[in-house]
């Protein structure tokens, strides 16, 4: 039997590029397996995927050696267009990729166009929808979902098309925990149905449960095999740049849980607590606050939350729970419905635009919504001029913001060449050259390897120990774990606990509120009686008697 | 659900009455016939389309279109009475109630689009275009950019929020803002090229591009409303073309 793919030799770089993104890359998958493609931003994840559905080099134009097959046809000179139905593709940029206006006609459309007979059209847009939650919304409007809805809708579209290859571009970035554990036991459940699919993704945690992973480093293939040896191995995962999960050398997998090898010994380490939550004044206070948006959607009901001067508080919580509305009204973007938000003790509203750009620096998801200017160097200059500071101080917060994301010497860049975690990065300078007491950070890391969010994390810890208050959103439990000294879990438009993130993610009841899981390394920490909560707490609490353990 | 009244007709109705619309709109160019007919628009978009929301946003658009139309068309109307002599700047009584319909037209057709919008999904659009059997470059080009209109109105709220985050004040006046808002156009433009390629590419995969005729699922068949609609518009441009023929509803009767 054929392979549901193979890839031989295959070398692909894009028109007016100079280096490839896919250099020999020799690759094959049986069918009904599942396949986590894993590497840093730029290793060729996407180019991979692109050339499996005939995107790369048809849409995508560029320079393409080797062969690409389909269950033994070759792609050569085909179009997307010719594997539609046979292949399906849920796209990192998942809200440019919806083509309808209501959700059940965004499921519907390819069944539609497919060919489906009218009959079983309906059957498969209601399986699809409530394999991904989101059954009762066939009438909703896709631009009023938020971000985990709306990607939650294009794994649907794709399964509602029945393809035999289904291909997963960071497929997960905008889920809330739980929304990835459902698209996990989604995809492992497509192998059991007859289906092939390739993830790929930048989180090592979440190949844990694919049945092989395939390592990308620049553009080449830098190992292949099973997700526990390959993800523990130091050398491989720092090649590819992802993260290396160094304690899964001491589990082995047991149908589809991971129990500690034989001979292991535990000894619980004393971990590094993060500095204790800050207390000095208030620099945010929300008070009963409740926001109703002018389609009638209440996205903030009675939410609570006192932020002090210095602290670094990381908001999680569900998808569509209420944590970039608010954010945005301590930004002074929206205007509460009722009860009130307090910044400096001030509503940020009252403040005139200077003012609050002073106050609260606002460091939006998608970097591409912020940067206009033809240089990273005028880009971070913009916030600066807006404040009428004088020439020589706009080139000092430049020069200091420039280096605090570690750009210096690509001031004369255009930003909307650089790749996303570089554009994130001219997104946060120009924010931090306001030098705003507060900054707020709206899911920073997503769509970031492991180095990215390491150096932007990085960067935002030292201004948080320069005296920043740092507010930020994620759904990232393991930088939670990493690096917020507090942390408010947010459901249902309001604060439900808070706590350091030690006491959090042992709460089981009030994540599970909130639709979150703990990070992989807590998990399995837990299953050992342990509350280690990162991978190195996990690692050093490990060891294999007469071997030495690093980390 | 409670749908606007012109939501029940078939797309392919619908994109009918808007030509007609368009059509009729432009066989006049005296306010006092125009007049008529952009209330009427306007009354249908209101309550027959339920597209109170967009109306309210362009109102102010519309309004300063109709006075700046009717200011900058006299100078080149050199027939009629004189009416105004302010330096080089010269009005005659045709020439302001010219650029008076011009613009009350244009805010019509405004209207009128605005209405097919509220009422009309992108793939009703592109099912309409089907029926009339419009080559399928031309159907997918305009179903994409029916598509992109949303996504750029999001990328534009979404880009100036961003701005006045970091301190931009777009001012009250709609002059200072339009100015401010003028290099947003940049990240907007970029992003929606993005936009309508990846679009493109999804469509491609998902079987837009296959020759089979997609697939009706909910959608009604046309009905005798749509005849009957269709029949009844017909007949109104037929009779509004009559009246312009005969040499009524023109302010210069040799122009559009």
């Amino acid at each position: 039997m054929a392979n549901a793919f193979d890839v031989t030799e295959l070398t692909f770089t894009y028109r007016g590029r100079s280096r490839p993104a896919l250099s020999h890359v020799t690759l094959g998958l049986e069918e009904d397996r599942t396949l986590g493609v894993l590497g840093h931003s730029g290793a060729g994840k996407s180019t991979l995927l692109a050339a499996l559905a005939a995107v790369v080099p048809a849409v995508k134009k560029g320079t393409m050696s080797g062969v690409v097959t389909l269950r033994g046809a070759s792609l050569a000179g085909k179009k997307p267009r010719d594997v539609a139905g046979d292949v399906a593709f849920v796209f990192e940029d998942f809200d440019a990729a919806l083509v309808a206006t209501t959700v059940e006609d965004e499921v519907a459309f390819g069944p539609r166009h497919l060919g489906v007979p009218a009959g079983d059209i309906g059957g498969r847009v209601g399986d699809a929808l409530a394999a991904c939650g989101l059954a009762g919304l066939e009438a909703r409007r896709v631009e009023t979902l938020s971000g985990g809805q709306k990607q939650r809708l294009a794994v649907a579209a794709a399964l509602a098309t029945d393809a035999r290859l289904l291909l997963f571009d960071e497929a997960a970035t905008d889920l809330d925990p739980a929304g990835k554990a459902t698209l996990q036991a989604i995809i492992t459940d497509l192998g059991p149905r007859g289906r092939t699919a390739v993830v790929a993704d930048n989180e090592a945690a979440q190949a844990l449960t694919w049945n092989e992973v395939a390592l990308l480093g620049g553009g080449e293939l830098v190992a292949r095999g099973s997700p526990l040896r390959t993800l523990a191995d130091e050398e491989l995962c720092r090649r590819a740049g992802v993260a290396q999960l160094t304690f899964l050398k001491y589990f082995k997998r047991r149908g589809s849980r991971y129990v500690l090898r034989s001979g292991v010994e535990i000894t619980p380490p004393t971990y590094e607590e993060p500095p204790p939550p800050a207390a000095g004044p208030p620099a945010v206070v929300a008070d009963d606050l409740t926001l109703t948006y002018a389609s009638g959607v209440t996205a903030l009901s009675g939410f609570n939350l006192a932020i002090r001067e210095g602290d670094f508080v990381a908001l999680v919580g569900e998808n569509g729970g209420g944590k970039t509305t608010f954010a945005k009204a301590a930004a002074g973007l929206l205007s509460p419905t009722a009860g009130e938000v307090l910044v400096g003790g001030r509503p940020p509203t009252k403040l005139s635009a200077k003012q609050r750009a002073r106050a609260v620096g606002y460091l939006f998801q998608n970097p591409d919504h912020q940067i206009f200017q033809p240089t990273v160097r005028e880009e971070v200059a913009f916030g600066p001029r807006q404040l009428g500071l004088p020439g020589y101080d706009i080139e000092r917060r430049v020069a200091a913001a420039v280096a605090a994301v570690d750009l210096e010497e690509r001031e004369d860049e255009d930003p909307f060449t650089m790749p996303k975690g570089d554009r994130q990065r001219v997104a946060l300078a120009s924010v931090l050259a306001v030098e705003p007491e507060i900054l707020v950070m709206d899911e920073p890391t997503t769509g970031l390897d492991r180095r990215e969010v390491a150096s932007l994390m990085d960067a935002v810890t030292a201004l948080n120990r320069r005296g920043t208050t740092v507010i930020f959103i994620t759904h990232a439990m393991d930088v939670v774990a990493g690096y917020a000294r507090r942390v408010a879990v947010v459901a249902g438009g309001c604060v439900v606990g808070e706590g350091t993130p030690r006491e959090v993610l042992a709460d089981d009841e009030l994540l599970s509120r909130a639709g979150l899981r703990p990070p992989v390394a807590a998990r399995l920490a837990r299953d050992l009686g342990l509350d280690a909560v990162t991978g190195d707490e996990l690692t050093r609490a490990l060891r294999i008697p007469g071997r030495r353990t690093e980390i | 659900m409670n749908q606007p009244p012109l939501k029940r007709l078939h797309p392919a109705t619908r994109l009918a009455l808007l030509v007609l619309t368009l059509v009729l709109l432009t066989t006049f160019n005296h306010p006092a016939y125009v007049t008529p007919l952009v209330a009427g628009v306007t009354l249908a978009a209101l309550y027959l389309c339920g597209a109170g929301k967009s109306l309210r946003r362009t109102a102010p658009l519309a309004a300063a279109f109709v006075v700046l139309s009717a200011l900058l068309w006299p100078p080149f109307i050199k027939t009629g009475e004189p009416w105004a002599h302010v330096w080089v700047y010269r009005a005659t009584n045709l020439g302001v109630l010219y650029g008076l319909a011009v613009g009350l037209r244009t805010v019509g057709m405004l209207v009128a689009g605005l209405a097919f919008l509220a009422v009309t999904t992108p793939e009703e659009f592109s099912e309409a275009l089907r029926t009339y059997r419009v080559p399928r470059g031309a159907t997918v080009t305009l179903t994409l950019a029916f598509r992109l209109l949303p996504v750029m109105f999001e990328t534009s709220a979404r880009a100036l929020e961003a701005q006045r985050a970091r301190g931009l004040d777009f001012g009250s006046s709609f002059l200072s803002q339009a100015r401010r808002a003028l290099p947003l156009v940049v990240p907007v433009f970029l992003y929606s090229l993005r936009s309508a390629d990846q679009l493109a590419t999804s469509l491609e995969l998902r079987g837009y591009h296959t020759t089979k005729r997609p697939t009706p699922y909910g959608a009604r068949p046309a009905s005798a409303w749509d005849w009957g609609v269709w029949t009844a518009m017909v007949a109104v441009v037929a009779a509004a073309v009559v009246i312009r023929l005969s040499g009524h509803g023109a302010v210069l009767p040799g122009r559009l």
